[in-house]
């Protein structure tokens, strides 16, 4: 005859098995609760790309402050110097045989600048350096055909002209990129940024805000679509603390792939909006540590979020009577 | 006559009979607002190991309520039940839980399969539960499966099947920890006629062959006609128990002595 003494204590089952079956259900309804999904991935993309940017913003700032305190900066200058005093000596050369030059005789086979030059003109070549010539194209012309052998001097003249563009240029950057940071309304001089960082604040409290109430909105229709479930389980006999346990990893896994997923986005977005505002400037100075803790904590804010947003609804349906989570037309 | 007048308060095994299931004057009061409705008004009754019962009753009679009592998934405001001779109101919700798990097995209307699982892990859950270790469920929950006629779909999800073959996984997974009560609410009312009949004969074949009680609310009058035992519900209060030789089963109609005649159900 059966008495009170056969009753017992239901078993509280090992977190493994509840780790297995959470696993095998999101496995299974990943694909299904994409929009759960996709609220976590848009809401962690935003956060991402905001502190993303922020640090690929300071990148460039230190690059554009760094970069002139630097030896190779400094060995730049030289070579400009250098480059300037050499192209200057070798223009006056030019002039002053130019000068000394008598007209070529009737005979002579006339300076074929096209042909020497892969087809390019003397208007050509001053584009190309970014200098004016030091004498006319005729007297070029002139000088060229009665003394070849400064054809030697002339095509230095081009070569080091060329090369002090270049480093020019290189030397310009750090100027460039500061015009064109300012024209995008970035601020560059230390005082602007101690104001600007209030405003970027704000700015990550509300990527944050909305990925908290992206996330809890996801994972309360995700418990509340689930009460019959739930109601159910319970009639087999899961403890209260089970379910919560079974949402709360189920969440976990939902929540740690739709952060990835997010964070890719958002890394790729930010990385994308810089390229294309900054070109290559913006891969010149990329603080990959910041970087890597941006991820970091985007990862943890966003698996924090999924499991602290659940918690409650988990909690509230597993607290239910199994009649009650039945009754839910489905 | 199985309308137990023993004292209330005894929870020790009677000598009468062995009963599955007694219930004592229950009452159950619920508060909505400042109103207070009466569910049920004081019900007893007495059901043995084995028997086969119906409750029937119009919606708002307080059946489902009557229903969900004797399932230890409400406990009365006044009143004992008893569920195996253990007085559920007595027990925390870990030996709730360890009851539902291992002495009841439910079946609902809408089937209630979990979803992402698998017919044989939908049968192996409620072992699962029990702390049965997945090898030894797995071969259980494939011999039930076996007796339900669907080890071939042991593989198939919820959504894979039919009606009726998600019903019979319902009915393998209620059967899954060897309960000495199964719970059936209107497990044919969702499905076909002949379907309904199929799960109706399987039931009762079960019931017979493992000697397990069945307790059913339902309309189904192809269910009241294997029934040992009817208990009509009406107003919170038990209107009639009638005995299956004391029926007579119409198509459509049901007529029992006390009932109103020749009342059309459904």
């Amino acid at each position: 005859m059966p008495n009170k003494q056969e009753i017992k204590r239901q078993i509280s089952l090992p977190l493994s098995k509840a780790v297995e079956i959470a696993w095998k259900s999101i496995r299974l309804r990943l694909s299904r609760s994409m929009l759960v999904t996709s609220a976590i991935v848009l809401a962690l993309a935003f956060l991402c790309s905001i502190l993303t940017t922020e640090t690929l913003i300071n990148g460039m700032r230190q690059w554009i402050q760094n970069t002139p305190q630097t030896p190779e900066y400094q060995r730049l200058k030289q070579v400009r110097d250098k480059l300037d005093a050499d192209l200057k000596a070798l223009e006056a050369e030019i002039r002053r045989v130019a000068q000394y030059t008598k007209a070529p005789p009737a005979d002579a086979k006339p300076f074929d600048v096209q042909q020497t030059f892969d087809g390019q003109t003397w208007e050509d070549i001053r584009e190309r350096i970014a200098r004016p010539l030091p004498i006319s194209p005729g007297d070029l012309n002139k000088l060229l055909t009665v003394e070849p052998a400064m054809l030697e001097s002339v095509r230095l003249l081009i070569e080091d002209a060329e090369k002090l563009k270049s480093v020019r240029s290189e030397l310009n950057r750090p100027e460039e990129l500061k015009a064109q940071m300012s024209s995008n309304g970035v601020p560059t001089d230390p005082d602007e940024i101690e104001g600007n960082k209030i405003q970027t604040r704000w700015v990550i409290g509300l990527a944050l805000l909305v990925a908290f109430v992206g996330i809890l909105n996801a994972m309360l229709m995700s418990v509340t679509e689930r009460f019959r479930e739930i109601g159910t389980m319970k009639c087999l006999g899961a403890l209260n603390g089970f379910i919560v346990k079974l949402f709360l990893l189920e969440s976990l896994f939902q929540g740690t792939v739709g952060t990835l997923l997010g964070i890719l986005l958002g890394l790729v977005v930010s990385f994308g909006m810089a390229s294309l505002s900054y070109g290559s400037a913006a891969w010149l100075n990329v603080p990959w540590s910041d970087v890597g803790i941006n991820v970091l904590i985007t990862l943890l804010v966003g698996m924090a979020l999924s499991v602290g947003g659940a918690i409650l609804p988990a909690a509230q349906a597993a607290r239910m009577h199994p009649i009650e989570a039945m009754r839910v037309e489905a | 006559m199985n309308q137990t007048q023993t004292s209330p308060v005894s929870n020790q095994p009677t000598e009468l009979a062995e009963y599955t299931v007694r219930t004592i004057d229950v009452k159950r009061e619920y508060k909505m607002g400042t109103e207070t409705v009466r569910a049920l008004k004081g019900v007893s009754v007495s059901i043995e190991r084995g028997e086969y019962i119906s409750i029937m009753g119009p919606s708002g009679s307080g059946k489902s309520t009557f229903f969900n009592m004797i399932g230890g998934l409400d406990k009365p405001t006044e009143g004992k039940v008893y569920i195996d001779e253990v007085d559920i109101a007595q027990l925390d919700s870990y030996e709730l839980a360890w009851m539902r798990c291992r002495k009841i097995g439910y079946i609902f209307q809408t089937f209630n399969l979990i979803p992402v699982m698998t017919a044989l892990e939908n049968v192996m859950l409620p072992m699962i539960f029990a702390g049965m270790t997945t090898a030894d469920a797995q071969d259980k929950a494939m011999e039930i499966l076996k007796r339900v006629d669907l080890q071939h779909r042991w593989k198939n999800k919820p959504t894979e099947m039919s009606g009726g073959q998600q019903q019979r996984v319902a009915i393998a997974r209620a059967f899954a920890n060897d309960p000495t009560i199964i719970l059936a609410d209107e497990p044919t009312g969702n499905l076909d006629l002949n379907t309904g009949k199929l799960i109706i004969e399987l039931l009762r074949g079960l019931n017979k062959e493992k000697g397990v009680t069945v307790i059913s609310a339902t309309h189904d009058h192809k269910m009241l006609a294997v029934s040992d035992r009817i208990i009509w519900i009406s107003d919170g209060r038990v209107a009639k128990i009638s005995n299956r030789d004391e029926l007579q089963i119409e198509e459509g109609h049901i007529q029992g002595p006390g009932w109103d005649e020749g009342k059309t159900l459904r």
